[in-house]
């Protein structure tokens, strides 16, 4: 899934992008041989649209609002939410904050963990819970016409395709571009997301909150390293039987 | 086909032997076992090596019955191993607990039965000679039914190993386990193959002509097994001296490169 490789040159002509392949492929600085592709498949990947968009000096969303799949979706955003913002920090950021809370501000140390760059790891998952209703997995298969079980594995990959990003972000009411922020297509400063905006929402919640909070993110932090540790002691003990 | 079968023993042999060295450190030494009594087994067999021996050992076709005991052995340390290395004690089970062992006695116990009853008087690889009378039939489906056993076990053991790409690997890492899939694939082809001549067995029994082509199919087997085996030992090779940082901050730092 991508969007129209017709409308794709349409709106590269419009932002004065290079038209032909191997120009254009340069001034992207991807390769010639992905772009040549993409055309003729007929279609282009949105990540294309994101990297052109940032060459043409454009923003991304408003580049993808330019393309029929994605109509609409720059008047959509807005300001993400407190839990959309939550659910994208790990135990490190809670950590941090709680020690900001006891210690003062952490100036130098602050800046050794910055926010997470996203996706971060179970991200994805972690958002669309977030602003799960509870029904959002079946609406979103539904509406896209995908069987749910395809939506949940793409999850537990940590991936969303663009679109359903967008129809996830516009079924559960939040605004449009944060399921791109989040997989990792444009970054949050493209998405809408005030800079910071992480940290802002840790600090902005009350103590019960905070540690509730962290106790959420310290059981998924402890079952992501858990089960990596797991892995590469049974990818250790296989080499190490038979090789 | 011999030359093939030729070269496959010689790779088979050398890489069992670039093993020794680390098996007197005690690593992987069961593999070189099970590579000796394999390579051992197919050399037997190999007709003017078979027609010498035969000549030696008292007993007509003695060897040949000998050739299967030393195959069942290759096999049964194989098949434990991996169970072992994949971490299933169910499958350690079926493979070297007290049914696995019943099966291996059990086969054994038959096909020296079978090669006693069946009484081949020229002296034939494989009794190749006598392939329609029913205790070679018998004699030659023992020993596939008993691998076939091991080889199903392995293949759904092998194929359920593969899981997603290890989350937040350096290069490195994902060289390694590109290496050790690869590896555990090809094995797991080799593994089909067993079955698939167990099946064959009643046509070579009907039409005797087509055994040769049949006998395409344990060579195959061991090729893919033992190159298998090799890329596992590579990509142990590669990922070794890399440091094995799972904290969370170095999955986190990792996480996009995935991509």
């Amino acid at each position: 899934m991508a969007v129209d490789a017709r409308e794709f040159r349409r709106w590269a002509e419009s932002v004065g992008l290079p038209s032909a392949v191997a120009t254009l492929a340069r001034t992207l600085d991807v390769s010639r041989a992905t772009l040549q592709a993409q055309f003729v498949r007929g279609r282009v990947a949105e990540q294309t649209v994101v990297t052109a968009a940032r060459a043409a000096g454009t923003g991304p969303v408003a580049a993808l609002s330019a393309f029929s799949d994605f109509a609409g979706l720059a008047d959509r955003v807005t300001l993400p939410t407190v839990a959309e913002l939550l659910s994208q920090t790990t135990y490190i950021d809670v950590s941090m904050e709680v020690v900001a809370r006891i210690a003062g501000p952490l100036g130098e140390v602050g800046d050794r963990y910055p926010e997470p760059p996203l996706p971060t790891l179970d991200g994805v998952r972690s958002w669309f819970n977030a602003v799960d209703d509870g029904e959002l997995r079946r609406r979103v298969s539904e509406a896209a016409g995908i069987v749910p079980q395809g939506l949940s594995t793409s999850l537990t990959d940590n991936k969303l395709r663009p679109q359903l990003a967008v129809l996830a972000a516009d079924l559960a009411g939040v605004s449009a571009a944060s399921g791109l922020v989040v997989t990792g297509l444009v970054t949050p400063e493209e998405g809408g997301w005030p800079a910071h905006a992480r940290r802002g929402a840790l600090a902005g919640l009350g103590e019960l909150e905070l540690i509730e909070h962290m106790t959420e993110r310290s059981r998924h932090a402890a079952r992501i390293v858990g089960r990596a540790v797991e892995e590469q002691a049974r990818v250790q003990k296989f080499r190490d039987t038979l090789g | 086909m011999t030359i093939v079968t030729a070269v496959v023993l010689v790779v088979a042999a050398l890489l069992t032997a670039f093993r020794v060295p680390a098996s007197a450190k005690g690593r992987g030494r069961p593999i070189v076992v099970c590579g000796v009594l394999t390579v051992l087994a197919f050399l037997l067999v190999v007709p003017p090596v078979y027609a010498a021996l035969d000549r030696v050992i008292p007993g007509e076709n003695a060897v040949d019955p000998l050739t299967k005991i030393l195959l069942f052995g290759g096999m049964f340390i194989l098949a434990d191993q991996l169970a072992k290395g994949l971490g299933s004690p169910r499958l350690v089970r079926l493979v070297s607990g007290l049914p696995g062992r019943v099966a291996l006695a059990l086969a054994a116990v038959l096909v020296v039965t079978f090669f006693l009853l069946a009484d081949v008087p020229v002296s034939s690889p494989q009794l190749a000679v006598a392939n329609d009378d029913p205790f070679v039939a018998l004699y030659t489906a023992t020993s596939l039914v008993y691998f076939s056993y091991l080889c199903v076990l392995l293949v759904v053991a092998v194929a359920r190993s593969f899981g997603p790409p290890p989350v937040g690997a350096s290069a490195r890492e994902l060289r390694a386990d590109r290496l050790d899939r690869l590896g555990r694939q090809l094995m797991m082809a080799g593994f089909v193959l067993v079955p698939v001549r167990l099946v064959l067995t009643p046509l070579t029994f009907l039409r005797p002509e087509t055994y040769d082509a049949v006998q395409v199919l344990p060579v195959s087997t061991l090729a893919l097994v033992v190159v298998g085996l090799w890329l596992v030992r590579l990509a142990r090779r590669t990922a070794d001296g890399e440091v094995r940082d799972v904290s969370f901050a170095g999955l986190l730092a990792r996480v996009r490169r995935d991509r």
